[in-house]
């Protein structure tokens, strides 16, 4: 038995690789499904304002520029697609006028994957620890405690909380800045005035995404952690008079299994999950972005931003599923 | 003989909306050294409630009000939550029902074992060779180690479970349905390791189970249970050849047996008694076919039968007998 179940990964990466090539076509058939195209809107703006005096050939200009003519039968259109993509070119921004799609995500994304990371990385760890406490002392007061906040936690909505920190925090409270990943005059790089200036802008929206998403790593540790705690394997772990932290320790690395399910799937869905909280706190992510490209029908950079979302979910995907392959030693049997 | 384990006066019940409900009534049982003793009887007899309580490892509603569960010297009912986790797989273990699913599924065997050692302070290099002898005994090769329990039949599982209880070499073993789940030809297997290995380390066995085949096969000593109370208990030879409680010579009688005439006299029918309702007589009145007024009464104590190894609870004995 090898330490890494090799045809496992193998396995998984294929399919990764399959989904991938699927969520591309459905990528590349939406927009062409909608009714309208963006070089229409702007071509009717500009006849508008000139009174009519523009001719036909710009609209036909104006859609060669965005790569959405219709001249060239689909099929080609989609293996022009997969070309320019794999080549980095995901068009030209409409709303952003002439700026490529992927330089606005090479500035945008690594903010919304530093936001995402960190603060679904520190939920997952508190909310399984606490969840862990939970299970681990049914029915007495901190479990309750726990239970009733992360409900109330799970149930509140994320954009009044941010609202509501942002109030307390940056506009009463003058302790955190209301916008911006870091401060004005700050040297992007690695030095520390930079470093500081971004930990200290993340904190309120970090803190927001946490908290929102906590009661679910909470509540659904606490819900594993009980039937283990009855189970069969607990029952004989103690009659074989193992220590108290031994007993716990299987308990919770058998529950721990289901959430680490659940991680993968909210990283990837958190990535276009955010948007809310990064257009509250406006953040520079990919989230604000997104709004602003549905506002003005810009399908390049949303269709970039959905690229970006498909594989944030299918990497995710990927590496838990990895993971739980080394973890739980069932799972990689039943793909061999 | 010494007395290894004695119960005394033991009062379980199970707690509910209506209060208690009681389950075991004024166990007494004394248990000798070195003897598998096999306690018998119906589903829902208390028989599995017994095997916890005596082991303290009763869980809520189940709730010991009273009585002592003397072994080695100390009461197990008394020891502390520490004292008792110690004398756990060192000098008594237990061995579930259910013990297929009693392995810890992302884990390897060999760890699993290793675990036990650490627990109890033992070093785990100089462990290694004890679990290749326990291993051995029950006849499994050493690359179970390697195994998680799913790849693992269960008959293999089965064994694993009993070599994890068995690798410290406790005094006292109490096995709980053992071979619950397993196929006629494994169980047969098992029990006859399991009965070699006794006689082979010497140490004591309290079997409980439900299947009077296992029980006669493999035990020295045997005590029916019915609603929570011993009726019959001695040596297998008497409890076999010539029954004196009522319950006893019916459950024998409806055993089949090769090569013997169809038995066509009286059979044991109706269903074990479910605690709701309590009656002063004898317990298993309801369904004893032999019952008489006197029955209704007096509750029955146990009282001598054969010499001084033999007990049984019932105030028509011999009259009873066809």
């Amino acid at each position: 038995m090898t330490a890494l179940p090799i045809k496992y990964i193998i396995k998984r990466i294929v399919i990764f690789i399959a989904v991938f090539f699927g969520a591309l076509t459905l990528n590349f058939m939406l927009p062409r499904l909608m009714p309208g195209n963006p070089a229409e809107i702007v071509y009717e703006d500009l006849l508008r304002d000139s009174g009519g005096d523009i001719n036909i050939s710009f609209l036909h200009q104006l859609e060669a520029e965005y790569g959405i003519s219709n001249n060239k039968p689909i099929w080609i259109q989609f293996f022009s697609y997969l070309n320019d993509l794999f080549h980095g070119n995901l068009g030209i921004s409409i709303a952003f006028f002439p700026v490529p799609v992927s330089t606005i995500l090479y500035e945008a994304l690594p903010w919304t994957l530093f936001l995402v990371i960190s603060s679904i990385t520190i939920s997952f760890f508190i909310g399984n620890r606490l969840g862990r406490y939970a299970g681990l002392n049914r029915n007495h007061a901190g479990d309750l405690i726990i239970d009733l906040f992360s409900m109330f936690m799970a149930a509140f909505p994320a954009f009044v909380l941010a609202f509501l920190m942002l109030d307390i925090f940056s506009v009463y409270g003058k302790l955190f800045p209301v916008g911006g990943a870091f401060a004005v005059g700050v040297n992007m790089g690695l030095n520390v005035p930079f470093i500081v200036s971004t930990l200290y802008h993340a904190v309120l929206p970090v803190a927001t995404i946490t908290l929102t998403s906590l009661g679910g790593w909470v509540l659904g540790m606490r819900n594993n952690i009980i039937p283990n705690v009855n189970s069969d394997y607990i029952g004989f772990s103690q009659n074989l008079g193992l220590k108290d932290y031994q007993v716990k320790r299987i308990a919770y690395r058998n529950a721990l299994l289901p959430n680490l399910t659940g991680f993968s799937m909210s990283i990837g869905l958190s990535v276009s999950g955010v948007i809310i909280e990064e257009s509250i706190f406006s953040y520079p992510g990919v989230g604000m972005y997104m709004i602003t490209a549905i506002d003005d029908l810009d399908y390049p950079l949303l269709q970039g931003i959905f690229l970006m979302v498909i594989i944030a979910v299918l990497v995710g995907n990927l590496i838990v599923d990895i993971l739980l392959g080394i973890l739980d030693p069932r799972i990689k049997q039943e793909g061999d | 003989m010494s007395t290894i384990l004695e119960i005394r006066n033991l009062n379980v019940g199970y707690e509910g909306e209506n209060g208690t409900t009681k389950i075991i009534n004024n166990f007494n049982l004394k248990i000798e050294e070195g003897v598998i003793f096999g306690i018998a009887g119906e589903s829902g007899s208390g028989k599995s409630t017994l095997a916890q309580a005596i082991y303290n490892s009763l869980r809520y509603p189940g709730i010991i009000e009273s009585g002592e569960v003397i072994f080695d010297g100390k009461d197990i009912l008394k020891l502390s939550k520490r004292e008792l986790r110690r004398i756990r797989a060192v000098d008594t273990t237990f061995i579930p029902q259910a013990a297929m699913n009693a392995l810890n599924p992302v884990k390897r065997i060999g760890d699993q074992f290793n675990d036990v050692f650490e627990a109890h302070g033992e070093d785990i290099e100089e462990s290694q060779s004890r679990i290749q002898s326990v291993l051995n005994m029950v006849r499994l090769s050493p690359e179970v180690l390697h195994s998680y329990p799913h790849e693992l039949s269960g008959g293999m599982r089965q064994r694993t479970v009993i070599a994890m209880a068995l690798v410290l070499s406790p005094k006292l073993v109490i096995l709980d349905e053992p071979t619950t789940g397993l196929d006629v030809l494994v169980e047969h297997d098992i029990l006859r390791d399991i009965k070699r290995i006794q006689r082979q380390k010497g140490f004591t066995m309290l079997v409980i189970t439900h299947d009077l085949s296992i029980l006669y096969q493999i035990s020295d000593w045997i005590a029916m249970v019915y609603a929570g109370e011993i009726t019959e208990y001695g040596k297998r030879e008497d409890m076999l050849n010539s029954p004196l409680h009522p319950y006893n010579y019916l459950l024998l009688k409806s055993l089949p047996r090769i090569g013997a005439e169809r038995y066509d006299g009286i059979k044991l029918i109706g269903a074990p008694s479910n605690y709701s309702e309590t009656n002063k007589g004898c317990q298993f009145i309801t369904r004893c076919p032999f019952s008489k007024n006197e029955c209704q009464i007096t509750h029955p104590e146990l009282e001598a039968g054969y010499g001084n190894d033999h007990y049984y609870r019932c105030v028509r004995t011999p009259d009873w007998k066809p």
